[in-house]
């Protein structure tokens, strides 16, 4: 409990720090948010060139983008903290929180807010919006998406700590980090209709980009009791995996790998 | 002759410092690899469905005006910006403006030096998987092999000018990124990167064709039919955007160094 109010009032000072130099904060927000524009534009285009791939509309991108940009926006913008943990790695300042009682993760995590991902939480916002409007939802549609959001936020976490924690075992993990990390994300916002076979298998098992943006919308499109158990049993096993190899890992950082004569 | 040779001299430094870190270039490969896998298997299932031609174009030739968009990506100028917003925040650059060098030359020879060795290594083997794999679209060579060699260099330089002004705006803005995402989004989206060319709507080719962003990345438009006719449109274009970009820059870069200077001092 302690841990979480700790957790809690790092958020909090690190969105007012973020919001002491309003204009950047305002332009990095909005910037991101219109960034993101760009996407969708591309998606709808692609829907309307090929029309309907495997049920989905040109509109139900908005979902995908609704779902995984939300999740993206939770995710990067209070626990940013987590990616970057590789730099926390190469520069020993990973000293700084092992050295303090509490949640060791959790204080990682919240070590660092993401102005941008404001910029994209907005954006996960809107399209959500346009999605459900779009698509006429009832009120159980509504209360299944909020579940979701959950669960897909989770996914999104534990495979983003995943891919960071990776970087313990290698001299300078940044770019392998940063690649796999890099996989998973620009999987998670590519049309969803076009997914199929292996493909599909590989992209919501081994990495779980599909989980976060294009089952949910199948999902709450078209109901499933075990497409819903599919995604929340992949998020039960990412959140334990990542978790267990995280606290494996930690065990074999070492802060004498900086070189340096004190700071 | 001596500037030349310097700037030879740091894309070569830049170069072997790459060629040590075998992980990294392990890792574009990668990166290349699977992005390619996805991109090129999503596709291939979209022509399926519509019976191998969308927009009159078929999957081969899609498929190489996309490889060869990622191809240019492994040459990275894009981190440009980046480079020198590093240099202004950490206060290097005014130590680099003082050298008898031009900070700008360096900055544009070392952002080349560490992507070519990837950029290299990746586009000969990934030609030739390409080649075995997918087959080699019907081009005319007379052409082709010229202009394209062209319209790449011409789009490098492009992109290394659009790129180094937004570098140099963090003279006289906080935080670039913005600015960044937006130019770099463009630059992809009209280079064909997640849509191919040959799917976009007429607005977005009229975009590409006429917009300095679409400018950069010509050379994956090569590979289709109409490059043929509009090539020489599209060069002229090209050097049209470098001259304008060329102008930009100056302005921005003696504004910066002013800035530079009285901050410095």
């Amino acid at each position: 409990m302690g841990s979480l109010r700790l957790a809690v009032l790092n958020i909090k000072k690190n969105i007012a720090n973020a919001k002491e130099l309003k204009l950047s904060f305002m332009i990095t927000i909005f910037g991101m948010a219109i960034n993101n524009i760009s996407f969708l534009i591309i998606w709808y285009y692609f829907g309307k060139t090929v029309g309907i791939i495997n049920g989905w509309k040109p509109l139900d991108i908005f979902g995908l983008y609704g779902f995984s940009t939300t999740a993206y926006g939770i995710i990067s913008s209070v626990f940013a903290g987590i990616f970057d943990i590789p730099t926390y790695i190469t520069n020993a300042t990973l000293d700084n929180f092992l050295l303090t009682p509490k949640n060791i993760l959790l204080k990682i995590s919240t070590s660092k807010v993401r102005t941008s991902a404001f910029g994209d939480l907005l954006f996960g916002i809107i399209c959500f919006i346009v999605f459900t409007v779009s698509n006429k939802f009832t009120f159980i549609q509504y209360l299944l998406s909020l579940l979701l959001i959950i669960i897909v936020s989770i996914v999104f976490y534990s495979f983003s700590l995943f891919s960071m924690t990776v970087s313990f075992y290698l001299m300078d993990g940044h770019n392998v980090s940063n690649g796999l990390y890099g996989i998973f994300v620009s999987n998670s916002i590519y049309h969803g209709g076009a997914f199929t076979g292996i493909l599909r298998l590989v992209f919501i098992i081994l990495v779980p980009s599909l989980v976060v943006g294009a089952l949910p919308v199948e999902l709450v499109k078209d109901f499933s009791l075990m497409k819903l158990l599919v995604i929340g049993l992949i998020a039960i096993f990412w959140g334990v995996i990542s978790v267990s190899f995280f606290y494996k890992s930690l065990k074999r950082y070492d802060s004498n790998s900086l070189f340096g004569f004190g700071s | 002759m001596k500037k030349i040779r310097f700037a030879i001299n740091v894309i070569k430094i830049f170069m072997k410092n790459q060629v040590q870190d075998i992980t990294n270039i392990l890792l574009d490969v990668f990166n290349m690899f699977s992005r390619c896998i996805v991109v090129f298997l999503l596709y291939a299932y979209i022509f399926k469905l519509n019976n191998g031609v969308v927009n009159g174009v078929d999957f081969k030739t899609t498929i190489w005006s996309m490889f060869i968009y990622f191809c240019i990506m492994i040459l990275n100028i894009r981190r440009l910006d980046n480079i020198i917003m590093e240099d202004v925040q950490s206060g290097n650059v005014e130590m680099y403006m003082n050298k008898p060098t031009s900070y700008l030359t360096l900055s544009f020879m070392r952002t080349l030096g560490q992507g070519l060795f990837s950029f290299l290594l990746i586009s000969f083997i990934g030609s030739i998987i390409m080649g075995l794999f997918i087959g080699i679209p019907k081009l005319n060579l007379v052409i082709f092999i010229p202009t394209f060699i062209l319209t790449f260099i011409l789009g490098q330089i492009l992109g290394l000018l659009i790129y180094g002004t937004i570098g140099l705006l963090s003279f006289f803005v906080q935080d670039i990124r913005p600015i960044h995402w937006i130019v770099d989004k463009f630059v992809m989206i009209l280079g064909g990167s997640y849509l191919p060319i040959s799917m976009f709507p007429n607005f977005m080719k009229d975009l590409a064709f006429i917009s300095p962003f679409g400018a950069i990345n010509f050379a994956s438009s090569t590979v289709f039919d109409f490059w043929n006719k509009e090539f020489i449109v599209r060069l002229i274009i090209q050097i049209v955007w470098i001259e304008v970009f060329v102008v930009i820059l100056y302005i921005v870069y003696k504004k910066s160094k002013e800035k530079a200077m009285v901050n410095g001092g």
